[in-house]
């Protein structure tokens, strides 16, 4: 074996090393909400958008509010600061990352599934209207 | 059933010149001919199930699933094709039909190389795969097959449609030139394999050479415009994010552009014969792995593009054919892991070889990071650990020493030469690009860059700069074709420069406006004076073109976000595009954040029983009492009037009184029927009904108010938008063009030189040539004679 590929291996190894344990460091776990506000540590929290309650963004305070419930049935009022995402409403999963501070769950992100793609269900099939050209 | 029996055919036919191929590459003869026949049959075939497919969605054929879930009849004739490969189903058809028209291409190259069998074997046998999963998951499913309920022969009038996000040009464009690199980069997975099974580890470096460049160059410029994409249409203020889908095509052509640099290495010294074939099976392998990422659902809630997940079978299917390919590969190295040679070439430190290794050691260790970074959430799971997921921003730290040592090199290294460089000369040559970057370093400071490692980044990226200006203008006076790669390494110091500027010395701020108002951003007047609707013609949507004023001094200019409301999501809210005004040092960038309509005096909404003041003079209160239903006195032609009793009570004032709203059905709007009452100076409308679906009794009803006589308020609106500018941003753009053409012009000049070699070896068939030290690569010699 060459001695360099040695060496080369090692700082490698080394650097992925190091990836790995700031990765380690700088890690936003899943959780729900309740381990969220039990453990007040920045989080991420998977969930459906409760599309009866309160949901509203304020611009002069660039605060989105909404409520959320996350997957073990967990209900959260969510306060974002910032803008409501696009596609909000169309998403049918949102995931939210921050922490829950109290009473609400202080969101640094929104992540809404799916912009691009997202498929069809049955009941869509029949209200389906001709648009009037 | 057309649709269904031509992929059948292309999953038989992609088998049939597998196995045809591999047999005749044990016994040559009429294999070879059955195998390129079933080759043929297989680009027939998909070409003819892709127009099949194309020519449904175009005559709206409803009846298809997959038609039916991404178009509709509104949609133009160009995103009507785009509606092709919008899902799922169609961009594994899209990768299809690319792969075999690339193999098409590829067949007489290899035939040509005498390399036919086994390249195209194992190219085969990736189409055996992507046809396989179009049978299970088809793009001709009919809406019967996918819903149970649903009556045989049913057509929908029209289909769900595209996703607004996507109806602009970029959606024709990004995928196609996308899927066409993840397609090319196979060709090199298959060169790799077959000099394995050939046992011809460094000629297949040169035959499959200018294949690498193409889809290197072409993955690049694919990956460039998805930004481009997010930055000008989607809003989404920058170019690159980190994204899991945006890393997971970087990957591979990381892996590719190192690939270029060993493969160099081996065509100069002999040296790291392994090393190509391993990177050229992992660059396939991270394609794999891209698609896996990505179509599986496996990173659902990771990624802001996150994808529904595909149902088990295609999981399975993906995971399958991954592996698959990672077995076929690491057997295929086994096998051969005793007959490749080790040359006994140690590199010396001060040699370009080494330096050549060292920089492709550093885009790898890129790639590694992007790799365990996207992985991150799968990883930790099976590792028995909690699912997490990576800060973007942790990229940017890990790459920013990177990217200053691989700016070094790739202007610096130029000067190195084969086997041992003088150091006294390298440093003299390099100094003038020393000063230069210093020069640079220093003013970048004056100007605001304030980071000791920000200061280094733009040292080193103008020492490139400069070092590769003064190789390109060396090099074009005597022959184009051997520019590529200081093009290249030119448009990533610009890169790397433009993402530091517009991304770490952005300055973005919030602004809130109504009509007619003026807010102060970074010395500019931004003024909101109105909007236009545009679109007029499109009935499924309603757009808006807003015009903000930006003045500064004597110049101005408007800006154009747009704010529009879609069918797609039944208007519930609207969808943005960021209006953007570019100067040479910086693009100012206003992204709609938020579009509110308000009232001065806002109409009140009551259930039963709910009584507040009126908004107008709240001297008075209404109070809803009961609605009133319809009798056949309230039908008149396409109107319905529906009333509501109300009392409106006030000091010394109190009267019950039914209003009444219009509904009228053909047009779907409502109007009130206004009321006016004594010694009040309001008028009282009710202006429409809120149905409750599930409780008619608890519906609630809209009330406006006016003064008396006059006309309704109009409503003004708030736009509140982020505005921010980012300091050349136009570099980012530059630079990644300069690197795809560099690969493109590198890839024609190894296609001369190939040419010349085959015709030189055709003249004296008995020398062989396999070391293409003849043909020394007349870029070095040129970098010789600047050393000297």
């Amino acid at each position: 074996m060459n001695q360099r590929y040695i060496i080369g291996g090692i700082i490698i190894l080394l650097f992925i090393g190091l990836a790995i344990f700031s990765f380690n460091d700088k890690k936003v776990g899943y959780a729900d909400i309740e381990t969220a506000a039990k453990t007040g540590e920045m989080v991420q929290v998977s969930g459906i958008w409760l599309k009866d309650l309160q949901t509203e963004y304020n611009s002069e305070r660039n605060e989105f509010v909404f409520h959320l419930k996350d997957d073990n049935g967990t209900e959260t009022k969510v306060v974002y600061g910032g803008a409501k995402p696009n596609n909000f409403e169309l998403a049918d999963k949102v995931v939210i990352k921050g922490v829950y501070e109290e009473g609400y769950f202080k969101a640094s992100q929104i992540l809404t599934k799916c912009p691009s793609k997202y498929e069809g269900k049955e009941e869509d099939l029949y209200q389906t209207k001709l648009t009037k050209e | 059933m057309t649709g269904k029996i031509l992929i059948y055919i292309t999953l038989l036919s992609s088998i049939s010149s597998t196995v045809f191929y591999l047999i005749a590459a044990n016994k040559e003869g009429i294999f070879t001919k059955i195998a390129r026949l079933s080759y043929y049959a297989l680009t027939t075939s998909i070409v003819m199930v892709s127009m099949f497919l194309l020519s449904e969605i175009l005559s709206h054929n409803y009846q298809y699933t997959y038609i039916w879930e991404y178009s509709s009849n509104e949609l133009p004739n160009n995103l009507l094709t785009a509606t092709f490969y919008a899902g799922q189903q169609g961009s594994f058809l899209l990768w299809g039909l690319l792969l075999t028209l690339i193999g098409y291409f590829l067949m007489p190259y290899v035939q040509k190389h005498n390399y036919e069998n086994y390249v195209m074997a194992f190219y085969s046998l990736i189409l055996v795969f992507i046809t396989l999963i179009l049978t299970i998951k088809s793009p001709f499913e009919l809406l019967w097959e996918s819903f149970p309920n649903v009556p045989i022969g049913h057509l929908p009038e029209n289909g769900r449609g595209l996703n607004p996000v996507l109806q602009n040009y970029w959606i024709t464009i990004h995928p196609p030139i996308l899927f066409t690199g993840y397609s090319a980069m196979s060709v090199p997975f298959a060169f790799a394999m077959a000099a394995l099974a050939k046992r011809d580890y460094r000629n297949w470096i040169n035959v499959s050479l200018p294949w690498l460049l193409f889809a290197t160059g072409i993955l690049g410029f694919g990956i460039m415009l998805g930004g481009f994409w997010a930055y000008e249409t989607l809003g989404w203020g920058g170019f690159w994010a980190w994204d899991p889908v945006e890393n997971s095509s970087l990957i591979p052509w990381l892996i590719a552009v190192s690939l270029v640099h060993t493969m160099l290495v081996t065509k100069r010294t002999g040296g790291l014969l392994k090393t190509n074939i391993f990177l050229a099976i992992f660059a396939f392998v991270a394609v794999l792995y891209a698609t896996f990422l990505t179509r599986s659902g496996v990173l659902g809630d990771s990624s802001v593009h996150s994808f529904v997940s595909p149902g088990q079978t295609i999981y399975n299917l993906l995971l399958i054919m991954m592996i698959t390919f990672i077995v076929l590969s690491i057997i295929g190295v086994f096998m051969r892991i005793k007959d490749l040679p080790n040359p006994k070439s140690t590199f010396k430190l001060d040699s370009k070889e080494f330096g050549l290794s060292i920089g492709s050691v550093i885009i790898l260790l890129i790639a590694f990071i992007v790799i365990l970074g996207t992985s991150w959430p799968i990883i930790l799971p099976i590792l028995g650990m909690e699912k997490s997921v990576i800060e973007p921003q942790m990229y940017d730290q890990f790459n920013m020493p990177l990217a200053i040592i691989i700016m070094i090199m790739n202007s610096a290294g130029l000067y190195l030469s084969w086997k041992r460089t003088d150091t006294n000369i390298l440093l003299k040559k390099t100094f003038p690009a020393l000063i230069f970057g210093v020069i640079f370093s220093i003013g970048a400071s004056l100007l605001g860059i304030n980071k000791a490692q920000d200061m280094i980044l733009v040292f080193a990226g103008f020492f490139s700069l400069y070092i590769n200006t003064e190789f390109i203008y060396k090099t074009i006076i005597k022959n184009f074709s051997l520019i590529g790669s200081y093009v290249a390494h030119f448009g990533v110091a610009l890169l790397i420069l433009g993402a530091l500027f517009s991304g770490a010395y952005e300055i973005k701020q919030q602004i809130r406006l109504e009509m007619g108002e003026s807010a102060e951003f970074l010395g500019y007047t931004v003024t909101f004076e109105d909007k236009e609707q545009i679109e007029l013609h499109w009935q499924d949507r309603e757009k808006y073109k807003y015009n903000f004023k930006i003045s500064k001094d004597d110049e101005h200019y408007y800006v154009h976000p747009i704010v529009y409301w879609s069918d797609f999501n039944k208007r519930e809210s609207p969808f943005f595009e960021p209006g953007i005004h570019t100067y040479a040092t910086k693009d100012l960038y206003f992204s709609p954040y938020s579009i509110e309509t308000k009232y001065k005096n806002p109409p009140v909404i009551l259930s039963k029983n709910d009584k507040l003041p009126i908004t107008i003079d709240s001297n008075y209160n209404i109070q809803l009492l009961k609605y009133i239903m319809p009798g056949p006195e309230s039908f008149s032609g396409e109107q319905i009037k529906f009333g509501s009793l109300v009392r409106i009570s006030g000091e010394g004032f109190i009267t019950e009184d039914t209003l009444y709203t219009v509904i009228d059905q053909g047009s779907g709007y409502n109007f009130p029927i206004w009321k006016t009452y004594e010694n009040a100076n309001f008028d009282v409308g009710f202006m429409q009904l809120d149905v409750n679906k599930e409780d008619l009794g608890s519906s609630r009803a809209i009330f406006a108010f006016r003064k008396s006589g006059s006309e309704m308020e109009r409503p003004y609106e708030i736009f509140t938008l982020e505005a921010s500018s980012k300091p050349l941003i136009l570099l980012v753009w530059f630079g990644t063009i300069m690197i795809a053409l560099g690969f493109f012009i590198s890839m024609f000049k190894y296609i001369k030189i190939n040419k010349n070699n085959r015709l030189a070896k055709d003249e004296n068939s008995d020398e062989e040539i396999t070391f293409t030290n003849e043909q020394i690569d007349a870029t070095e010699t040129i970098s010789f004679r600047l050393n000297e």
